[in-house]
């Protein structure tokens, strides 16, 4: 997959989490640009990448996320 | 054989931990530099047996649980209790703001999935656990505690204790390879674990110091120029007084007599009668954030007998990550601020 296709799969399931259609990220988005995106959303969210996308990410890889971007590239890896 | 000192900022030292509990106040000091590193007990109330067990069963436990409870907290929080292992952590929803059917189903979920990165970092061995002592735990309950570690892999662990006498001088020393005990003023309350001292820096520093020959903390690097901004909102070099809670310049410097140094400082002191919510320039706070050197957290000063309220209306206007750290109560009495906090950088040494 492209980082274009991961991004575009990361926004329908980030919406899917949130409930809500007017979220849209970008590579250099964090989690900080998304009212209401805490510690427990997160984990939603990393739950349903990794459902989605067949993978686990680490430890270390979900420690060292801040953007999207790092988000994209650690679904890229794996896929 | 060189060794190549590298800077190393409060934030990139708490980095280097994981909590291990009684509670969530190490994970509250961690989140407050903005280091939101999941954790399996970062925000959770864990007694010591309980957290010997779920080591020892490799957290298999939490694959699929079954009895999850909420309790009301007193501030209304909505708490999940697990009395299979008598642990509590926080959901941060108000009672009767979310569904609560939904909270405890979406549980399992978490549960599993922070079981599995705890075990990821118990085999990798590349954190450094640190267990609160919040019921007189003795160095053989750490060591049994240290031996449930190094079972999943090469770990270590850190001890902390509160001093008896509050003894504002944080201090750690080697017990064994592995383990270190460190001494706090004080803890926070249970009640408000938000409210932290901000010595827990000193003590993961001296930790980090213990375990890998880290050099001991500088004193800060002076931050970048600030730009200029109305007389008496900024304090530079500064030196938190330990007797009398005052910001004095740092030439003023007694020697031991300050609690801490900082870099930078913007002050919303006001005049003692107006609503520091009414005094804040948030333009010319951006503008003072914006001077500050990468991984140096804004440092906010002002009355401690100020309306703390206006904390929350400030995080949300300008950072969400801002804690709040008090002094030692034998010195609280005459401090005159809260901090935000105090991010200075130390030197690390990698050996290679």
């Amino acid at each position: 997959m492209t980082d274009r296709a991961i991004l575009d799969e990361v926004n329908n399931l980030v919406r899917e989490v949130f409930q809500r259609d007017d979220v849209t990220l970008s590579l250099e988005s964090t989690a900080a640009d998304v009212d209401g995106w805490d510690s427990f959303r997160h984990i939603e969210i990393m739950l349903a990448i990794e459902l989605r996308f067949a993978i686990r990410f680490t430890s270390s890889e979900l420690d060292e996320m801040q953007t999207i971007r790092d988000l994209v590239d650690a679904i890229s890896r794996r896929t | 054989m060189s060794t190549t000192p590298q800077p190393m900022f409060d934030t990139d030292v708490l980095r280097r931990f994981e909590s291990l509990g009684d509670n969530c106040e190490f994970g509250l000091v961690k989140s407050g530099v903005g280091v939101d590193h999941l954790g399996f007990f970062r925000f959770n109330n864990t007694p010591f047996a309980s957290l010997l067990r779920v080591l020892d069963t490799g957290f298999r436990d939490f694959e699929h649980l079954r009895d999850i409870r909420l309790e009301v907290a007193v501030n209304n929080e909505l708490i999940v209790y697990l009395p299979d292992y008598e642990m509590r952590y926080h959901t941060f929803h108000q009672a009767g703001t979310v569904d609560e059917g939904a909270v405890i189903a979406r549980q399992r979920g978490f549960l599993s999935f922070l079981a599995r990165k705890c075990l990821d970092d118990l085999k990798t061995g590349r954190k450094i656990f640190l267990r609160k002592d919040g019921s007189y735990e003795t160095r053989a309950d750490m060591t049994r505690l240290l031996e449930a570690l190094q079972r999943h892999g090469p770990n270590r662990l850190v001890w902390v204790s509160e001093a008896p006498d509050r003894n504002p001088e944080v201090r750690a020393e080697i017990l064994a390879p592995g383990l270190v005990h460190g001494v706090m003023d004080e803890f926070s309350t249970y009640e408000d674990a938000r409210t932290f001292s901000f010595h827990w820096f000193g003590l993961c520093r001296q930790a980090l110091h213990l375990f890998d020959g880290a050099a001991m903390a500088q004193l800060p690097a002076r931050s970048k120029d600030v730009v200029h901004l109305p007389e008496g909102r900024i304090f530079r070099d500064a030196i938190l007084d330990g007797e009398t809670g005052a910001i004095l310049p740092a030439p003023e410097l007694t020697k031991g007599r300050a609690l801490a140094r900082v870099p930078a400082a913007f002050s919303v002191f006001g005049d003692g009668t107006t609503p520091p919510g009414d005094l804040f320039d948030a333009d010319a706070f951006g503008k003072f954030r914006s001077t500050l050197e990468h991984g140096h957290m804004p440092v906010l000063l002002f009355r401690d007998h100020s309306d703390f309220s206006f904390l929350n209306s400030l995080v949300a206007q300008v950072n969400p990550r801002i804690p709040k750290l008090r002094l030692a109560s034998s010195t609280a009495v005459f401090a005159a601020k809260l901090f935000v906090p105090l991010t200075y950088p130390i030197q690390s040494s990698s050996t290679r």
